[in-house]
């Protein structure tokens, strides 16, 4: 728009400037001297205007060369120069159409665009409300490399990881383990309707989803979810996973424990956060093994 | 005992016993009557008492043999285990051990391991931890205890304190090391528990079973690997892993059925044994001898009938150590509170660090007596049961003079 309007101004300003020396050379022809130079020293004061408005007009886009080595460095990365291209071009097409309708709905879009572009800026990927996250979730288990995954698992219902994807990842688990490709420990953080304060274990589906991970030999520690202290709250809920120093993902679940959203985080700070966060849960935990030897 | 050999060396093979020799002929003569035949199935799986009228002889020597499953709880009676805890049996103790350090590698995340480890199980672990991607961290004690430094009690603090500051969370320890130091483990892992959680405890107890009180009913190990073939005297080598723990005991079966039917644990005495238990039958299983079970419930059984008496046994080694003193020998000076049934001497006057201990094994077996030579000097000498030293006194003595 701006650039347009500049454009516009520009024209104008040329087309005084050739009707100025036109008028000059007319007169000079004409021979009124007088005039003659009246005309000339209003064409230098227009042309000393034109020269500063230019320059003000240099100085006022500091950011094009920020912006064209953004575009040098994203064309360092093919498939991302190729998806930008392709972006641009469509913006260029939008900015085309003048509809204010379109614009207007157009504009709204983008906003949802960017923030989604901004959140992928931030190396995080989100999945609402679906269990498709549990295709990436194998897929970085598997990742070449990755030596160990933490995991922390609120469990509010007796059915969590029961249901065929739940079984299914927890299968991937014990194999994995079996297979020492990765090392394995989980924190089961338990709501207190599932692990009542006189039980010494929790509710019998939680207790036998754990046994078989614990004689896979995956070190298991198990909290209540009341003995999290006032400063430790941010802690409740709290259902992710730590895969080595590659990322950090974080489940949502409804009470029946259905997802409402996994989000992957990359970042290195987040997986720092996610670590920090670990340690202070492992502090309540009480491992499963020292749970079963306190019960003969 | 052979007539013309004092063996001082059990640390290594014990010799068999004469009712165990016995049952070992007993034995051969039936392999060699019945084969593979039903006749030998039904005795090895129900003991002496399948065994037809015309076998009475042979019934009568093999008659503790009752099967695998009373094998196993008379071991565990000699181990001092609890009645519900579990055994597995295997043709080498090794392949028990790279079973054991497997879970134990798999389940933790930095292992406090010692320089008292015997080499090969150390390689294992090393193996182990490799793959499993956990860390080792060794305490350094033997030298500090071969010099009488350290004491039971500063053992037991210098391992605690290792294994706090590293931040370990697993076990691996011999009970009683090849040179005879016996670690104090039950006090090392209840110090380590007052303080610190611990995963899992390995503990190599090749020197120990029928050498010093295991008591495993205290529960201060996870699995413990032994053999029948040094202290227990049963001459051929049978692996036996004791493990019972509520904590680890599903820990240990599922991973050992788990392993044995993909094959990564692969020991066909273990299989055949867990076969007999089960009163299970693989028509293509491998075939497999086993003496081993048999001349290991006969010693067993004979240990549990005699068993040792450990004061007088170290009456003797002092008194051999005092022969060896006055021949101009030193004794190590390990405290008295590290010590088992097994003596390390060296000789006073000379250097012995270039004489390879081959020769200097050759030098006692001359004078008739059979011990284990180190290469830095030192002699090894550990007792079977029975007392012969006031007969072949003057044997050692010339022994010890000759070199």
């Amino acid at each position: 728009m701006s650039r347009g309007l500049s454009r516009i101004q520009n024209k104008e300003a040329i087309t005084l400037v050739a009707l100025l020396s036109a008028l000059t050379l007319a007169f000079w022809i004409s021979g009124t001297t007088s005039a003659l130079l009246g005309l000339l020293c209003l064409l230098v004061c227009v042309l000393i205007g034109l020269g500063y408005k230019t320059l003000q007009s240099v100085l006022d886009r500091p950011k094009e060369p920020e912006l064209l080595q953004l575009l040098i460095d994203l064309a360092a990365d093919k498939k991302l120069a190729s998806t930008f291209q392709a972006q641009a071009q469509s913006l260029l097409r939008i900015s085309e159409q003048q509809d204010p309708l379109f614009r207007r709905l157009a504009e709204s879009k983008l906003r949802t665009l960017s923030e989604d572009f901004r959140i992928l800026g931030e190396s995080t990927i989100d999945f609402c409300s679906t269990e498709s996250w549990r295709v990436v979730y194998e897929e970085l288990l598997k990742t070449p490399g990755l030596q160990t995954y933490r995991s922390v698992s609120y469990i509010q219902s007796p059915d969590y990881w029961q249901d065929g994807p739940g079984r299914m990842s927890t299968e991937l688990n014990l194999e994995l383990h079996d297979k020492q490709a990765i090392s394995i420990e989980r924190i089961a953080v338990i709501a207190d309707n599932l692990w009542r304060p006189e039980e010494l274990l929790p509710d019998d589906s939680i207790t036998s989803w754990l046994g078989e991970q614990h004689a896979h030999g995956i070190y298991i520690k198990l909290l209540r979810e009341s003995t999290l202290s006032e400063q430790d709250q941010d802690l409740r809920m709290l259902d992710m996973g730590i895969y080595g120093q590659k990322a950090v993902g974080e489940l949502l679940a409804d009470p029946a424990s259905n997802t409402i959203r996994y989000t992957l985080y990359f970042a290195f700070e987040k997986i720092q956060l996610a670590e920090a966060k670990w340690q202070r849960l492992k502090a309540y935990g009480e491992s499963f093994r020292s749970l079963l030897d306190r019960q003969h | 005992m052979s007539r013309d050999l004092l063996y001082l060396d059990t640390a290594r093979l014990g010799l068999l016993s004469e009712r165990t020799r016995s049952a070992a002929n007993a034995l051969n003569r039936l392999n060699s009557d019945t084969g593979c035949s039903l006749y030998f199935s039904d005795f090895l799986r129900y003991g002496s008492d399948a065994l037809p009228s015309s076998f009475d002889e042979e019934r009568s020597r093999l008659s503790t043999w009752q099967g695998v499953k009373h094998l196993k709880g008379k071991l565990k009676d000699l181990a001092g285990a609890n009645k519900k805890s579990e055994v597995l049996l295997a043709s080498r103790s090794a392949v028990l051990m790279r079973f054991a350090l497997r879970i134990l590698c798999r389940f933790c995340r930095k292992i406090l391991t010692t320089d008292l480890s015997w080499p090969s199980y150390e390689k294992i672990v090393v193996q182990e931890r490799r793959h499993a991607k956990c860390d080792l961290s060794k305490a350094s004690i033997r030298e500090e205890v071969l010099s009488g430094s350290l004491d039971k009690n500063a053992v037991v603090h210098r391992l605690t304190e290792h294994y706090i500051s590293q931040g370990c969370d697993g076990i691996f320890l011999p009970v009683v090391d090849n040179r005879g130091i016996v670690l104090p483990v039950r006090e090392i892992v209840a110090a380590i528990r007052r303080r610190a959680e611990i995963r899992f405890v390995v503990l190599d107890g090749a020197q120990a079973l029928n050498h010093v009180p295991l008591n495993l009913a205290a529960g201060y190990c996870d699995i413990l690997i032994s053999g029948c073939h040094k202290w227990v005297r049963s001459s051929t080598p049978l692996g036996v892993a004791f493990f019972g723990m509520p904590g680890s005991v599903d820990l240990i079966q599922s991973s050992a059925r788990r392993w044995m039917s993909s094959g990564e644990v692969d020991d066909p005495l273990l299989a055949f044994t867990e076969e007999l238990e089960s009163d299970s039958q693989n028509a293509y299983g491998e075939t497999v001898s086993t003496t081993p079970l048999i001349l290991a419930n006969s010693a067993v059984s004979e240990a549990l009938i005699s068993p040792k008496h450990p004061a007088t046994e170290r009456t003797i080694l002092d008194s051999i150590s005092a022969l060896a003193v006055e021949s101009g020998w030193l004794e190590s000076p390990v405290s008295a509170s590290l010590r088992g049934l097994i003596q390390l001497l060296r000789r006073e006057k000379y250097c012995l660090h270039t004489i390879h201990p081959a020769s200097l094994k050759r030098i006692f077996l001359d004078k008739g007596v059979a011990l284990t030579a180190y290469p830095d000097g030192y002699i090894r000498i550990s007792l079977p049961s029975e007392q012969y030293f006031e007969h072949h006194r003057q044997w050692l003595k010339s022994a010890f003079l000759a070199v």
